[in-house]
């Protein structure tokens, strides 16, 4: 049965009818037109079923190209799949597996694929050899971002990408395994039964979604019956095996580290979308004690003139459309082969009814079995013969010219196969830095040094044979468990035999009235070649940057051989000094999506939320991100019309009455032992041994080279135990800190350190009203006078049966308090200040109020304590103790870092009342010029103060505090502000602290 | 308004995330253990190991390994360190304290985490979307502690009693976040959360 629809489909029930399910029709388009295929196929066998040739347009050239490969390898065949936020360019359509519904559109033609525009590049060829990029668009320069580029952007591209947010989702994933097994073809089948019959765990992973590699689409047997069988049987026995994982539709691109290989899972690419909850594709990183590699070979085209015409293909690519597709790709074929395998096509083709015009192969003799076998299916033998050239067009191949004998023959055809023999796919073996090995025998390259615990078998090897490949998996299979622990139960060979495969190399056909294309997806020809030779770029990495051979999502896998051949061949090097060019992970394109995963979006990296959270959102908080934390930046109200106005009400209430602001985020470290004040003592630059129980002391801890690392209020609650608070950005550090100096410097101190930051929320209660406020509270048999507790005293004070912590502490200056309350009942806690903030007339106030607040007071933060500053330099060098050592003590006192001329705090005013100053402004001395030799320190901190009416700063000058009156220049270049300051003191507001002790 | 005379309100570390329901043969079952008394125990002398085989009769593991001790669970976390739970309401951080003395600190951290059981059918196959470890039971033991990640979350990951379900504790201020990270990629097994197994009460001094 021939259907209309799919003329070059193989009927039902003949020699040759493929292993698709033609009970399962499914319709598909391809630019537009309606199409019909079977459960099965890919799209490119659905589209030579139906009978179509020209599938894309070259990339440089517009050359009209069809389908050449059959796998992975495609130069030629790339299409936009699907449509809108789907629409994938440069899709391989050899790999895309058929769907119901399936859409793709040929790319880069213009108006259309038969008649392109641009196809007269053909014409203007000269512009477009190697190295055309660096010599036609050179001059003018100027021309180059504006016009050039773009230019050649639109003429030149690999498809068009959606421009919509990707609608799928990504997943990563961690697999471990005693032994991974990469390809399911005859090798890699009998690796992953031997491992798994001996009990160990076994990940195989298969790129197609079927497994059985080379199998499916030869006609081979084992144990007598077609091969695919085995394919199958061996596929439902792994599948029974419990700790076997066969995973397919999965490409394993890269080798990593330790056994570690990276590996992207196609989960729905075979599905119009994926289903509900399903990603489109996995990308798993595979921790294996051993890894066989049995990833096959790729068969390497031959180098003649017109060789990019639709119709030419690999000879394998053939046998595989026709035994595993039932496609007929040409009903004229003429078969060149450098090798005895390539003449199986010629029996292939004659069994599924095409009449083989000829098979044309260099060697002056083969084995008697191939010319009687390709005689007896009626096609000319031309022995020590070659293709010079493939005449045809856009609908295809036409006709072939064959040099044999001294003379020159045309044979019409409609289909050229070509096999110039096989390379092992070797870029997995090399991603450890192992090179390839040149083989005389089998004219390519095989693996060379392997990365620890990889063995190769089977093809990957240049072992070509059938037997030899089963026999080499099973062997590998079983040494690869063997070495996890596991012993194989010897199992009888499935019986199948090894097939002549002697090759010859011939790369190139010379003497072609056509383009003869090396890289037919970078429109590499051979004369680029020799071009590159000529200007001098004949190291083969300056080649492939040169002219792109080798590049893009094919790698090369059809050209780099070639191109490599005969350059060689130019230089008169040996193929074994040439050496490959270096290859690196991914062996094939992944998805950005997939190595992102979950993380993307608002989940790009983990979200941390205070108790008080929920609060904040209900209650309007504008949130900040403060690392991983989300803070209420402020808390806008009806009628303010921008940030500032918000900031400046937040500011005036905590100033007049009382403000709550959630200090959740602070890092809380609880030290305990016998030792914590004198380990607390080491390292700190001030003394906490001295503190009393019931009292906190600000700290400053330095680096071991002296420079600031952090700093926080530590309070006392018992002889051996301390609660330290860290700043929000640098808790986990100074964490790791304290437990570094602890385990390596002085593991005999009984000290002991426990972060509580997740167990205690927090919240500072600031302004005159914050007494009365926790008094209510807390109720009327609490005393919180300044007897009971004074400025930096702390209690722990029960709330209705709850132990909570009260720190009188102040960062804004204020009289304030510090409120820690259980986690679980942070948001309680919170819902009850701010009731009773309301009645005193208080607010929230978030992070930029309690900004302005402490540069009103001076306090340093972030911005100052930058990573370089000492403590000297922030007006802090007189709470470095001499009495006692702690860390960075020694290296603080370096020369450089004692200079008194090293910038110092000190605050500023503008000169002109009102003007906005600007953080990172430099200093300059009043009338110097703008240059870096007049730099005397820079403005690290900026806020509008509600109390002075205008805009003030923190600095770090030279020589700051003989300054103070002094008027210089702040000059910032990147906000375009330069105006005057007057250099004061840092304490703009209460300088006697009178406030905060009230 | 303030009452001062109710007790304050209590949430648990995975209110407003976790809420019961879901497929009968969903793939993974999700239980917030949520009334866990939690207390890190970090040595402060040698004899602690002694002390606590006199108390309560178990080897204190020095690796990452879980042992009980009747009714209190010790997870070994980190050096000389180890995360203990006892569910219920009794303070636990307190009654270490009292028997293991000045041999070790101890912490109550009953707030400071939010912890869940992860069951059903695909419970590896969920995990192993987030958590970078072989958590096959050749690799990872009955009595297995991980301090790890999942979804570059930092976890303390443990075997749940007898049956092939995990327990994991996170810092409570980042449930929001992992829950995104699970609920999303258990979808394609089935999800179901089942009614958390105890409530939160109170925190009661330490």
């Amino acid at each position: 049965m021939t259907d209309a629809a799919q003329p070059n489909r193989l009927p039902a029930g003949g020699a040759i009818q493929g292993l698709i399910d033609r009970d399962r029709l499914l319709a598909f388009t391809f630019d537009g037109k309606v199409y019909a295929g079977h459960a099965g196929d890919t799209l490119a066998s659905a589209l030579i079923a139906a009978g179509v040739k020209l599938i894309g347009r070259s990339f440089k050239y517009h050359r009209p190209r069809g389908i050449f490969s059959a796998g992975p390898e495609e130069p030629n065949a790339l299409v936009e799949l699907r449509t809108g936020a789907r629409r994938e360019p440069n899709t391989r359509a050899t790999t895309i597996e058929l769907y119901d519904g399936l859409e793709a559109a040929s790319q880069n033609r213009w108006p259309s694929l038969a008649f392109d525009i641009l196809a007269v590049n053909q014409i203007a060829s000269p512009l477009f050899v190697g190295g055309f990029y660096y010599k036609t668009f050179m001059w003018p320069a100027s021309f180059w971002e504006k016009v050039y580029e773009p230019l050649i952007r639109r003429a030149a591209g690999l498809g068009r990408a959606s421009e919509y947010p990707d609608p799928d989702r990504y997943e990563k994933a961690y697999a471990f395994c005693d032994v991974l097994v990469i390809g399911s073809g005859p090798a890699g089948l009998a690796a992953a039964l031997a491992a798994g019959r001996s009990g160990a765990r076994v990940i195989l992973c298969e790129d197609d979604a079927r497994l059985g590699g080379r199998l499916l689409g030869e006609r081979q047997t084992i144990d007598d019956a077609p091969a695919h069988l085995f394919a199958a049987a061996a596929s439902d026995e792994l599948g029974s095996l419990p700790d076997v994982c066969v995973m397919s539709r999965t490409q394993v691109f890269g080798a990593y580290d330790d056994g570690v290989y990276g590996a992207l899972e196609r989960v729905a690419d075979h599905m119009t979308a994926p289903a509900a909850g399903v990603p489109r594709q996995r990308l798993w990183r595979i921790a294996a004690k051993r890894c066989v590699n049995a990833m096959g070979a790729t068969e390497r085209p031959i180098v003649f003139g017109g060789n990019d015409r639709p119709g030419v293909m690999l000879a394998s690519a053939v046998r595989t459309y026709l035994n595993r597709f039932g496609v007929l790709p040409g009903r004229k074929p003429v078969v060149f082969t450098t090798n005895d395998d390539g003449w199986k096509t010629v029996a292939d083709l004659a069994a599924a009814g095409a009449q083989v015009e000829a098979v044309v192969d260099p060697r002056a003799s083969v084995d008697e079995t191939l010319t009687k076998a390709a005689a007896a299916a009626g096609a000319r033998v031309l022995l020590g013969g070659r293709i010079v050239d493939v005449a045809g067009d856009a609908r295809g191949v036409t006709s072939a010219v064959v040099s044999a004998g001294g003379k020159r023959q045309v044979f019409a055809a409609d289909l050229v196969a070509v096999s110039g023999g096989w390379n092992p796919q070797v870029a997995l073996t090399t991603h450890r830095g192992g090179k390839p090995r040149w083989s005389e025998a089998l004219s390519t390259f095989v693996p060379g040094d392997l990365p620890d615990g990889m063995a190769v078998t089977g093809a990957a090897n240049g072992d070509f044979g059938l037997a030899e490949s089963l026999r080499g998996g099973s062997a590998a299979g079983a040494a690869a468990a063997a070495a996890c622990g596991f012993s194989a139960t010897p199992a009888p060979q499935p019986r199948a035999e090894d097939e002549p495969a002697a090759v010859v190399p011939l790369w190139h056909v010379d003497g072609g009235r056509y383009k003869a294309f090396v890289d037919l997806q970078n429109d590499v020809t051979a004369g680029d070649i020799a071009l590159a030779h000529a200007e001098g770029f004949r190291s083969i990495e300056h080649l492939k940057r040169y002219t792109t051979l080798g590049m893009a999502t094919d790698q090369g896998k059809t050209s780099n051989l070639n191109g490599h051949a005969m350059m060689a061949a130019l230089t008169g090097q040996a193929m074994s000094d040439v050496g490959t060019t270096l290859s690196r992970p991914p062996h094939q394109p992944v998805a950005i999506g997939a190595f992102a995963g979950h993380h993307r979006g608002r989940h790009f990296r983990p979200t941390r939320h205070v108790p008080g959270h929920a609060w904040a959102i209900e209650n309007g908080a504008v949130m900040v991100e403060a690392g991983p934390w989300l803070r209420p930046q402020y808390f806008p109200r009806p009628g303010e019309k921008d940030w500032l106005a918000s900031v400046v009400r937040e500011v005036r209430t905590v100033r007049s009455s009382v403000g709550v602001c959630d200090v959740s985020t602070l890092g809380r470290i609880d030290i305990r032992g016998r030792d914590a004040a004198t380990f607390l003592d080491r390292v700190y630059i001030n003394t906490f041994s001295t503190l009393p129980v019931g009292k906190a002391r600000y700290g400053v801890m330095l680096r071991e080279d002296g420079f600031v690392m952090d700093d926080g209020t530590t309070s006392r609650f018992g002889d051996d135990h301390y609660v330290m608070s860290t700043t929000t950005a640098n808790a986990a550090k100074v964490m790791q800190h304290l437990e570094f100096c602890h385990q390596a410097l002085w593991p005999e101190l009984d000290v002991a350190m426990v972060s509580v930051t997740e167990q205690w929320s927090q919240y500072a209660v600031a302004g005159p009203k914050a007494r009365e406020l926790l008094a209510q509270l807390y109720g009327s048999d609490v005393d919180l006078s300044n007897d009971a507790l004074p400025y930096m005293g702390c209690r722990e004070i029960s709330l209705r049966g709850i132990t909570t912590r009260l720190f009188r502490i102040s960062f804004s200056g204020e009289l304030a308090y510090e409120l820690a309350a259980p986690a679980r009942h942070g948001a309680a806690v919170l819902e009850d200040l701010m009731a009773l903030c309301d009645t005193f007339g208080g607010c929230p106030y978030g992070t930029e109020a309690q900004s302005v607040m402490r540069i009103e007071k001076g306090h340093v933060a972030g911005n100052e304590l930058n990573g370089q500053t000492v403590a000297r330099d922030l007006g802090l060098g007189r709470m470095m103790s001499t009495k006692k050592d702690y860390i960075g003590r020694v290296m603080a006192d370096r020369p450089a870092l004692v200079a008194p001329d090293r910038p110092t705090l000190v605050g500023i005013r503008p000169v002109e009342k009102g003007r906005r100053l600007t953080a990172g402004a430099h200093i300059l001395p009043g009338g110097a010029a703008a240059v870096a030799a007049s730099d005397q320190g820079y403005v690290t901190s900026v806020a509008y103060s509600p109390a002075l009416e205008g805009w003030i700063g923190l600095a770090l000058v030279v020589n700051g505090p003989t300054r103070h009156g002094e008027r210089v220049r702040a000059y910032d270049a990147v906000r375009n502000n330069d105006q005057d300051v007057t250099i004061c003191a840092p304490v703009f507001v209460d300088p006697e602290g009178v406030r905060l002790r009230g | 308004m303030v009452d001062a005379a109710l007790p304050l309100k209590v949430r648990g570390a995975f209110d407003g995330l976790l809420v019961p329901g879901g497929p009968k043969d969903a793939g993974i079952v999700v239980t917030e253990r949520a009334s866990l008394q939690i207390a890190t125990v970090v040595a402060r002398s040698r004899e602690l190991a002694a002390v606590i085989e006199a108390t309560y009769g178990i080897a204190l593991p020095s690796g990452p390994k879980r042992v009980v001790a009747r009714d209190v669970t010790f997870l070994g976390t980190g050096p000389r360190t180890w995360f203990a739970f006892r569910p219920g309401d009794r303070p636990l951080a307190s009654d270490l304290g009292q028997a293991l003395g000045e041999h070790a600190a101890i912490v109550d951290q009953s707030d400071g985490y939010g912890v869940l059981r992860i069951a059903g059918s695909r419970t590896r196959a969920l995990l192993a979307k987030g958590v970078p470890i072989d958590l096959h039971p050749r690799a990872f033991a009955a009595d297995g502690v991980a301090a790890t990640v999942c979804s570059h979350i930092g976890i303390v990951l443990w075997r749940s009693d007898a049956d092939s379900s995990f327990d994991i504790a996170l810092f409570r201020s980042l449930c929001g976040s992992f829950w995104s990270w699970l609920s999303e990629s258990a979808e394609e097994f089935g999800l179901r959360v089942a009614p958390a197994d105890g409530s939160l009460r109170p925190a009661i001094g330490p």
